[in-house]
């Protein structure tokens, strides 16, 4: 039974964006008509909303109202100054820089020249002259294809990062891709990274999207990051999402682990008005390791959805997973994790938590750990906690001449500091810290 | 009598021989030890002796009063009277010990034609056992999970020797992270129950339990096969001289 | 309404119209001896292993404590310790004698905590139930002076069952109820589509217990029972407590999710469950922990055993009301895979609508260990004996929450259920 539901608002929009705007998007014919195509799927499926299984606490329909225009050609001026304002404590950690603002390559911000093994493009122009490794990765994505969001990101894409770790290259520094929204117009703005490392390959990468201090609010972000790791490779995969300007940010992660591949992803996210982070990865090949965490700070009436898949299809991979929200004010956190092992997977290790900690009687976390296990031979396990802060270490902090709230930040600390450590990158580590630090200290709305 | 003849072992899933041509026997009444270095095989003996699966047996054969064993199923062997004590004796999680230990006595019992005994019988059956291996009676009761402890474990292993009353044993490397005290009540155990018709063949890689327990025969194994045997004197040649003369001879 | 589609389970098409929502046995009058029990039912009893008392009952020993209301075919044939309950207070009859008997309470509370509209499952069972149980606990701490049983059984062909069963306990009583379950061999797929509704008044305590072990299809995973019951309890009251246990083994398909409103301050609800599918069986069960009242608190405790080529899954829901402040639940779901060809799949929603509430949720999955298996076959068990001790080992946690005369039943019946599961 099907009844025809009446378009909204935005998804009216979303599709009249693209019309007016398709003529001046990156890419030959073949980009065309996968953005077609992707249109015509996302007005197929529409905005999610809670019907649909995954999306059942994150409905867009209701809270993806007005849809800002596609960001192109922007040439808001922003300066190197700027964008080390925008990263905060980020700012200082070594890195090679790619910077975008409003998605759009910026050279004149970005590191010059290049480290050895390391080859980075901007998407814009592989779009333009028709790479193979990017239009071919337009149709084999390895995320789910029935994803609206994902749909947009491929009709609306304007540009983003190429990066090909070399086999058996080792980055002396963290590539680290910036993503600046500015200016006082809100916008669409749609990146796209493909990152391949190479077979033995060791990196770092680091992707941040931040605002400029005075950017318009509203906006939207959609995000894709298309990684795929070689044989033996080790890469380490770090998201922060740290707005000040109530954005939309729909985020995906497609990473494929080949055989022995080590993959560390890792999330931070606060002050965004809607974020829906998604990770799906898969398995291609025997003795993958994955490991996927994530530091929250949600307030206000911010809403923050992690749903990730981790899709054990061979034998002998492992899988962790730490999330740690934590909610103050009307924030509400959800946390959806899969753990699917397919039928002949044997020797799968697969281990998962999420938990919350609520700072204020309003806060809501919903948490859906899931596994869904076809082969025998495995230990998996998943858990999932909420509370408030523990009372008993507050009054031992307390009855040790420890303030209320230096304890009080003190245990939120060290609740996000168990996420945190996962960042084995010290000065990265510590600039996070930082941004949680920030976080708590900053006046209360 | 335990008869072993050139017996050659490979792994099931994996292209690796473990035990090429080891023979040996154990007449009744007779305590033997095999010693030897690590990876020579001494687990994976007391294993195809058990019956335990992920071994192929390649050649050669064991024979258990002159019956062979090797197609009969580990539960077949136990009631033939063949018991492994392992080296980490193993807990069945939510299963006390005493249920597992009566429901161990009466599978055996039935197999053997006996009948099951009754929670009473079953009882003073065990009392009786535990005082003989000199067994402190509270560890059968205590639930499984308070047997976790240091040689408790190991305990509980000679306990269930005793209860199941086989007619060879086999103990794997039972001195391994034991202290003195928890050594010598494991070694008191095994003593107790030397009788004219039981063949014992007592693995180990250290000298010191035989000071314990005395054996009547010392086989050293190294690349899986006898390299050499003798008396218990063998035993404190090799706690001087170390294990380099067999693996020498292996290289 | 629309059959729902969201389970991890698969069958054909039930065609309703196909189903007689009615049967009566063939003897209409309730018997008043052994004689007229029919004695092919004594003999599925037997064969199932029932050694308890309700054996007895039926063979008239007088002085068992438990009372029995058996449901053959949705019209009660036996009931018996009509007057000793009588003495309590304890009304304990078929729904239809509670329809004439006492109308008031039934016109009270029926559809009070599962309302026709429900789901539709529950809306079938509405339009077409025909009998049932009825139990109802007067206040002022009347505890219940003995164990409740009723025995169901599916006999007749393609006769789905439609039973009601409504249990009232006022406040401050007591009462434990046990549902046991047992159907003969048939070729065709049956529906059981059951209503079960429990009221807990202000601190009242309701046990709910149940055995499942219908007729789970053949070794080729046809036919057998599909059950599609509905069971929730309402803690209405506070400080009131319900808690569910269940032993499913049986039925081809489960589809089942006793649930506890947990609408009074200080209220309990509990549920503890172990399933098991073997062969072609599927399983989807779990419970629902709406926390509505304040210091309300909840424990689950499933243990999920798949062999053969079944599928077994949780499926729960704990939830805290923005108003329930101080709101308690530990869940832990475990399951135990025995061989390559079965899935076990855990899907739990924990929704925490304030800060108070504090929730934990673990849940494993492994495989049943081969070194344990061989330690115990090394101690003279058989591999079915072997796979009996282990997985018994392993719902002990749930085990320990049923009634004394369901707990050797239970064991025996999870060891059959096993059967053949290992090479």
């Amino acid at each position: 039974m099907n009844v025809a539901i009446p378009k909204t608002k935005a998804e009216q929009a979303l599709t009249e964006a693209f019309a007016a705007s398709a003529s001046k998007l990156p890419g030959g014919t073949a980009v065309k008509s996968a953005r077609n195509d992707a249109i015509g799927a996302f007005s197929a499926l529409g905005l999610p909303h809670r019907r649909i299984e995954e999306w059942k606490y994150t409905d867009l329909r209701v809270n993806f109202k007005d849809v800002a225009p596609p960001a192109i050609d922007d040439a808001t001026a922003v300066s190197a100054e700027d964008v080390r304002a925008a990263l905060g404590s980020v700012a200082n950690v070594d890195v090679h820089a790619v910077v975008f603002v409003n998605g759009r390559h910026r050279k004149d911000l970005s590191t010059p020249g290049a480290m050895a093994g390391l080859e980075v493009q901007p998407l814009a122009g592989a779009l333009t002259s028709g790479s193979d490794a990017v239009t071919e990765g337009l149709t084999t994505t390895t995320g789910p294809r029935s994803d609206a969001t994902i749909a947009l990101n491929t009709a609306f894409m304007t540009d983003g990062a190429v990066v090909r770790i070399g086999n058996g290259a080792t980055l002396d520094k963290p590539l680290m891709v910036v993503f600046v929204t500015a200016g006082p117009r809100a916008h669409l703005t749609s990146v796209r990274n493909v990152i391949s490392a190479g077979d033995g390959s060791t990196a770092t990468l680091i992707e941040a999207h931040v605002a400029l201090q005075g950017a318009a609010t509203g906006g939207q972000t959609n995000t894709l990051s298309e990684v795929t790791t070689g044989k033996g490779a080790a890469l380490t995969h770090i998201k922060i999402a740290a707005g000040t300007n109530a954005a939309v940010h729909l985020a995906n992660w497609n990473v494929s682990l080949g055989a022995n591949a080590e993959y560390r992803g890792f999330q931070y996210t606060s002050g965004q008005a809607l974020a829906r982070n998604q990770i799906h990865t898969v398995y291609t090949g025997p003795g993958g390791k994955l490991d996927l965490s994530g530091a929250y700070l949600v307030r206000g009436n911010e809403h923050v959805d992690t749903t990730l898949v981790v899709d054990h299809a061979v034998p002998q991979c492992e899988s962790r997973e730490l999330f740690k929200d934590v909610l103050d004010d009307r924030g509400r956190g959800i946390f959806q994790g899969k753990i699917i092992v397919r039928p002949n997977a044997q020797k799968t290790d697969g281990k998962q938590m999420a938990q919350a900690l609520m700072l204020s009687p309003d806060a809501e976390f919903d948490s859906k750990p899931e596994l869904e296990i076809y082969a025998d031979d495995v230990v998996c396990g998943h858990g999932t906690t909420s509370a408030e802060l523990d009372g008993d270490l507050l009054f031992y902090c307390k009855s040790r001449g420890i303030p209320e709230n230096e304890a009080r930040a003190l245990l939120i600390e060290s609740f996000v500091g168990e996420a945190l450590d996962k960042v084995e990158h010290d000065d990265l580590r510590a600039a996070l810290s930082q941004y949680a630090t920030v976080w708590l200290n900053a006046p209360r709305s | 009598m335990l008869e072993i003849k050139n017996l050659h072992v490979k792994l099931a899933d994996e292209d690796k021989q473990i035990l090429k041509g080891l023979t040996l026997s154990v007449p009744k009444g007779e305590v033997h030890a095999i010693m030897g270095p690590n990876g020579s095989g001494k687990s994976t003996l007391a294993y195809v002796l058990a019956g335990r699966d992920g071994y192929e047996v390649t050649e050669g054969d064991v024979l258990w009063n002159g019956e062979s064993i090797l197609d009969m199923e580990p539960d077949e062997r136990a009631a033939k009277g063949v018991f492994l004590a392992f080296q980490y004796p193993m807990e069945i999680p939510g299963v006390a010990g005493l249920t597992f230990l009566r429901t161990a006595v009466n599978a055996v019992r039935k197999k053997r034609g006996q009948d099951e005994m009754t929670t009473p019988g079953f009882m003073k059956f065990v009392k009786e056992q535990a005082a003989k291996a000199q067994h402190r009676r509270r560890n059968a009761e205590a639930p499984s999970q308070c047997w976790v402890l240091g040689g408790e474990k190991k305990r509980s292993e000679i306990l269930q020797m005793a209860m199941l009353e086989p007619t060879l044993c086999v103990l794997d490397e039972t001195d391994s992270g034991l202290d003195i005290d928890a050594l010598k009540i494991v070694s008191d155990g095994v003593n107790a129950l030397r009788s004219p018709d039981r063949s014992t063949l007592v693995i180990t890689h250290y000298q010191r339990l035989l000071n314990h327990i005395v054996p009547d025969k010392v086989h050293v194994l190294a690349d899986g096969r006898i390299q050499k045997t003798g008396g218990k004197e063998l035993a404190l040649e090799l706690e001087k001289s170390g294990y380099a003369e067999f693996t020498g001879k292996a290289a | 309404m629309t059959e729902p589609t969201w389970a991890k389970v698969h069958y054909p098409k039930i065609d309703f119209q196909d189903q007689y929502y009615y049967s009566a046995p063939k003897s209409t009058s309730a018997p008043s001896s052994l004689d007229e029990v029919d004695p092919q039912l004594l003999e599925t009893y037997k064969k199932l292993g029932i050694p308890l008392k309700e054996q007895e009952l039926l063979a008239g020993v007088k002085s068992s404590q438990v009372a029995v209301d058996a449901v053959f075919d949705s019209v009660s044939v036996v009931t018996t310790f009509k007057a000793e309950l009588k003495k309590a207070g304890v009304i304990f009859c078929s729904f239809s004698e509670a329809v004439r008997e006492h109308p008031e309470l039934v016109k009270k509370y029926l559809g009070s905590v599962v309302p026709q509209s429900d789901n539709y499952y529950a809306a079938l069972n509405a339009a077409v139930f025909s009998d049932g149980s009825f139990v109802y606990v007067p206040p002022e701490g009347v505890r219940c002076p003995m164990e409740l049983s009723t025995y169901f059984r599916i006999n007749e062909k393609n006769t789905g069952q439609f039973e009601r069963t409504l249990i009232i306990a006022e406040r401050g009583a007591y009462v434990s109820y046990l549902e046991g379950c047992t159907a003969p061999t048939r070729d065709e797929n049956q529906l059981h589509a059951a209503v079960v509704e429990l009221v807990a008044m202000d601190e009242a305590e309701i046990k709910y217990s149940t055995v499942q072990n219908w007729y789970p299809g053949d070794k080729n995973g046809k036919g057998g029972i599909y059950n599609f019951v509905t069971k929730r309890g309402d803690c209405r009251g506070h400080h009131s407590r319900i808690s569910w246990t269940q032993v499913e083994t049986g039925s081809a398909i489960t589809w089942k999710y006793p649930s506890c409103i947990l609408r009074g301050d200080y209220s309990r609800g509990e549920f503890y469950s172990i399933a098991v599918s073997n062969g072609y069986q599927q399983v989807d069960s779990g419970t629902k922990m709406i926390h509505l009242g304040k210091n309300s608190s909840s424990r689950i405790i499933s243990k999920g055993i798949a062999a053969g080529r079944s599928q077994n899954t949780y499926r729960g829901l704990v939830s805290a009301h923005r108003k329930a402040t101080n709101v308690r639940n530990f869940t832990n779901c475990d399951s135990l895979l025995i061989g390559d060809k079965c899935g076990a799949h855990t899907v739990p929603y924990i929704e925490a609508k304030n800060s108070s509430a504090h929730f934990e949720h673990e849940a494993t999955t492994s495989k049943i260990s081969d070194d344990m298996l061989f330690y115990c076959r090394q101690r003279g068990l058989s591999s079915e004996e072997a796979v009996a001790l282990v997985v018994n080992g392993f719902v002990r946690d749930v085990l320990q929450h049923l009634p004394m005369e369901f707990m050797a039943e239970t064991q025996k019946l999870i060891g059959i259920s096993l059967e053949g599961s290992v090479g």
